[in-house]
């Protein structure tokens, strides 16, 4: 399968190996959502986890590769939390295009979208 | 268990219903060599990367129909903050050395190409089997020859 212009989603994509498949991704010319926690540091863990400037200099190294990308903050244990700027939301993949959609989330129902990736039909197009 | 299975199940959710409708895709879902073998004092961490081994595998069978593909890879030794964090202090004392020279220690004892993995290297193996168009199923070793089934 050719991966130019088609579209990927990475997860903990801000450091380390998902950083490094990003960037192969890129490469390789797909368009990419790139997924992080974006979370200060937390008290409770002996490390730390990837601040949200870590995803930004992802995001910059991969669109210096000529593709388009985005920068998704987000919990993937969560379905539809967005604890990282306190904030409730989802992330989906569009029906139409392949769109990465944060929204607001009230009471278990989906509000306005509050962060969106657009990154095209995912057919080269 | 939270980001190594739960966040990898729900991904596949998110993703599944727009490559269904679209008829292809493909998932790569990143287990590890600990997915393949156990290790004692990681048994919880060993306990995920089996189930993402087994999630892979079951949804490939799943979704094949669909003609979406779901792989994994398995990497093997890269001096991730697991490591320092965790690791080291474990396995020194095992190896007979001390903490600062753990990693390179254990990487050279157990890899037959005598030499860590890196994020390159991870990636290389994910464009790989993005672009694999008929290898489904697969939980491929980047370990530099450490695990091999």
């Amino acid at each position: 399968m050719e991966l130019k212009g088609k579209c990927a989603i990475v997860t903990g994509a801000a450091r380390g190996i998902g950083r490094g498949m990003a960037l192969k991704l890129a490469d390789a010319g797909a368009n990419l959502a790139l997924v992080d926690l974006g979370n200060p540091a937390d008290a409770t863990l002996t490390y730390n986890l990837a601040a949200q400037t870590e995803l930004s200099r992802t995001v910059e190294e991969v669109k210096r590769r000529g593709v388009r990308a985005a920068a998704i903050l987000a919990d993937v244990t969560r379905w539809g939390g967005l604890p990282a700027d306190g904030q409730r939301g989802r992330v989906c993949v569009g029906r139409d295009r392949y769109s990465l959609q944060q929204r607001e989330n009230h009471r278990g129902r989906s509000g306005r979208i509050v962060q969106r990736a657009d990154l095209g039909s995912g057919d080269g197009s | 268990m939270g980001v190594n299975v739960k966040g990898v199940f729900l991904c596949s959710k998110a993703c599944i219903p727009a490559m269904r409708k679209r008829g292809a895709g493909a998932i790569v879902n990143t287990a590890s060599v600990a997915g393949k073998t156990g290790h004692g004092n990681v048994a919880a961490y060993c306990t995920s990367k089996f189930a993402v081994v087994g999630f892979t595998q079951s949804l490939a069978e799943e979704l094949g129909p669909d003609n979406i593909r779901v792989n994994a890879v398995c990497p093997g030794f890269l001096h991730t903050a697991m490591w320092s964090d965790v690791l080291d202090p474990v396995v020194a004392p095992s190896l007979g050395v001390n903490r600062e020279a753990a990693f390179d220690t254990y990487v050279e004892r157990n890899t037959f190409l005598r030499r860590a993995q890196t994020p390159d290297d991870i990636g290389d193996a994910v464009v790989y089997l993005c672009r694999a168009d008929n290898i489904t199923g697969v939980a491929l070793n980047i370990a530099g020859g450490a695990e091999m089934h």
